[in-house]
């Protein structure tokens, strides 16, 4: 059990929170049907490098806790904060990959890939010749010329993750970016995102169904209840980095993932104490 | 697991009789991918003796006075009808060139302008939804009016000639084109449009990056239709309001009975449309490879 001090200590690098979110809800107004309530009362709060994921049932309301980050919905209540400014409700000020990878079908890779730039107001051709790094490190070397109907479903997902990370924000938001990928890809892609995300001071947060995903890549795991989102649990993961594929097998791993699975509500051989994890999660958001 | 209904499915006989090819226990397999293609020649063969079968029958009723050669003309009498005009017999002050090249120079004109300014309305109703909502009405009531009934009005503001003939062209096709346009803008994906915008693009980068691709292969696809309505624009404009082009040719030999004009300017007509379908739907091949979409 740990107390708000400790886990400060242990995150805070700096003073100001890289992404700070404050009792949002989100509701969803449906013709002939009651309002859904989609996320209720949700805070975070996330310190710059940190890397946290976000679990919960499907259509307990990550992707819409996303949205909201991302300023592209308006939340019924709260308050988001990114880098120091108030955000809520303006977009561009993180980089956000949604759970579709969304490849613009018309125009070729290295066009989706490079479409942050053209947006900033840089030329086609000098996009194009940005992204090439890039394109590399997500192996997508050779398909710059290809278009999006012509790549596999985990290459798609890999150019979806470029475009992301070459929008150049210090945030990062990724929704199930590893869902369409076998397990040998998906584990070398994971020591990649972490080197990455160390090279470059990233702030990443993750959401993904897959546990031992997000204990092998986060600082901290957050889980979220069955709708309405609430946040159920903060499970802190102390594993030494780099992680490397090794630190599956310690008994940190296991106790983590353990707890993340008692939390989502499957029964484990160790229980943890649901109660202490509430307390936590007040001590976190408080 | 195989229920039993299942199972008496599988043993009843088909009702198309198709026998089967193979059998597993009880189980008839049937093919159902035809691996045969018509041949080409076959139907061609098959057309063609069709044609003359009809043009032979229509000659020999006409010569056995079966038929009015009078009201019906004949295959013969058409043949040398067309091979004066084609051999350069003037006629009402023009000749069947001239009257083909008007009528060409008017369909194209009116299809060209029509599509432009319909698309363009279309796609411009996408940044206001007012505009959208107060505009909508008056394209629905224009859409279901009748057009022709604009000719006379047409050419009481654009006077005899091309003008009126193209702007009724212009009527026809301005309304298809706004509306698969409209279709196209309505076809975006709120998602692609949220990628954009988490990108940090504002309104006009998202209506030339998502709205314009989305909806240019709509409006590619109503081009073969518009072609067609601008030929009827073109056609209707010269019998009513001008003494020129093909139309008028048909509107002319009507009323000095000369049915095998008629004939010869329906003909003419026909490959007309033929070609310029032909010529589109080849254009539209091509945009839509350039635009990398699947049709
Ligand atoms: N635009 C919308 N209008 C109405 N309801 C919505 C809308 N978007 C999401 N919802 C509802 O909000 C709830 C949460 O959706 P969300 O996509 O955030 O779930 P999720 O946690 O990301 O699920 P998954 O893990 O399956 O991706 C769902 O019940 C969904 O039906
Ligand atoms: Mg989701």
């Amino acid at each position: 059990m740990l107390a708000e001090k400790d886990l400060t200590a242990m995150t805070c690098h700096k003073s100001v929170a890289a992404v700070e979110v404050s009792k949002v809800s989100v509701g969803f107004r449906r013709e002939g049907q009651q309002d859904l309530l989609a996320v209720d009362d949700v805070s975070l709060r996330v310190f710059p490098g940190e890397f946290v994921s976000l679990v919960g049932p499907s259509g307990c309301g990550k992707s819409t806790l996303f949205s909201v980050i991302a300023g592209l919905l308006q939340p019924q209540a709260g308050q988001v904060v990114v880098e120091g400014t108030d955000t809520t409700g303006l977009t561009g000020g993180v980089g956000y990959m949604l759970q579709k990878d969304m490849l613009l079908p018309w125009r070729t890779i290295a066009d989706n890939v490079g479409l942050s730039l053209e947006l900033a107001g840089m030329k086609k051709s000098q996009a194009r010749k940005e992204c090439m790094p890039i394109l590399e490190r997500c192996g997508l070397g050779g398909f710059e010329i290809s278009y999006p109907s012509q790549l596999s479903g985990g290459m798609r997902q890999r150019a979806a993750l470029a475009r992301t990370l070459l929008h150049g924000r210090q945030v990062v938001l990724l929704d199930e970016p590893f869902g369409a990928l076998d397990a040998q890809t998906r584990s070398s892609l994971h020591d990649w995102l972490e080197d990455l995300g160390r090279d470059l001071g990233l702030t990443i947060i993750l959401i993904t169904h897959d546990v031992e995903e997000a204990v092998r890549l986060s600082d901290r795991i957050y889980v979220m209840t069955p709708r309405p989102g609430r946040i159920r649990g903060i499970v802190p993961v102390e594993l030494a980095r780099p992680r490397g594929l090794a630190c599956v097998t310690s008994p940190d791993f296991a106790r983590a993932k353990a707890k993340v699975l008692s939390l989502l509500g499957h029964s484990v051989a160790s229980p943890v104490h649901e109660s202490s994890d509430r307390e936590m999660a007040k001590a976190m958001e408080g | 697991m195989v229920t039993a209904r299942q199972i008496s499915l599988a043993k009843a006989p088909r009702g198309d009789g198709s026998v089967p090819l193979a059998q597993i226990g009880d189980v008839q397999l049937h093919r159902v991918i035809s691996s045969k293609r018509p041949s080409r020649a076959k139907v061609l063969v098959v057309q063609v003796v069709l044609v003359a079968a009809i043009l032979a029958g229509w000659q020999i009723a006409a010569d056995l006075h079966l038929v009015s050669a009078l009201f019906w003309s004949t295959p013969f009498r058409i043949w040398d009808r067309g091979a004066q005009l084609f051999g350069g017999q003037r006629l009402d002050g023009t000749t069947i060139y001239s009257a083909l090249e008007y009528t060409i120079v008017a369909a194209i004109s009116g299809f060209l302008i029509g599509t432009v300014i319909g698309a363009g309305v279309g796609l411009s109703l996408w940044w206001s939804k007012t505009a959208e909502a107060v505009v909508s009405p008056f394209v629905i009531v224009f859409h279901a009016l009748p057009k022709f009934a604009l000719a006379p009005l047409l050419v009481l503001v654009m006077g005899l000639g091309m003008k009126s003939e193209i702007a009724l062209a212009v009527a026809l096709t301005v309304v298809t084109s706004l509306f698969t346009a409209q279709s196209g803008v309505r076809a975006v994906d709120s998602d692609q449009v949220k990628l954009l915008q988490s990108l940090g693009a504002n309104r006009r980068d998202i209506f030339f990056k998502i709205v314009i691709p989305t909806s240019v292969p709509w409006i590619i696809s109503a081009l073969r239709i518009n072609i067609g309505l601008a030929l009827a624009g073109a056609i209707i404009g010269e019998m009513v309001a001008s003494n020129n082009g093909i139309g008028h040719l048909i509107f002319y030999a009507g009323s000095i009975y000369d049915v095998a004009l008629i004939w010869v300017g329906t003909g003419v007509l026909a490959a007309v449309a033929v070609l310029m379908y032909a010529g589109v739907t080849l254009l539209e091949k091509k945009l839509m490879i350039g635009l990398h979409v699947q049709m």
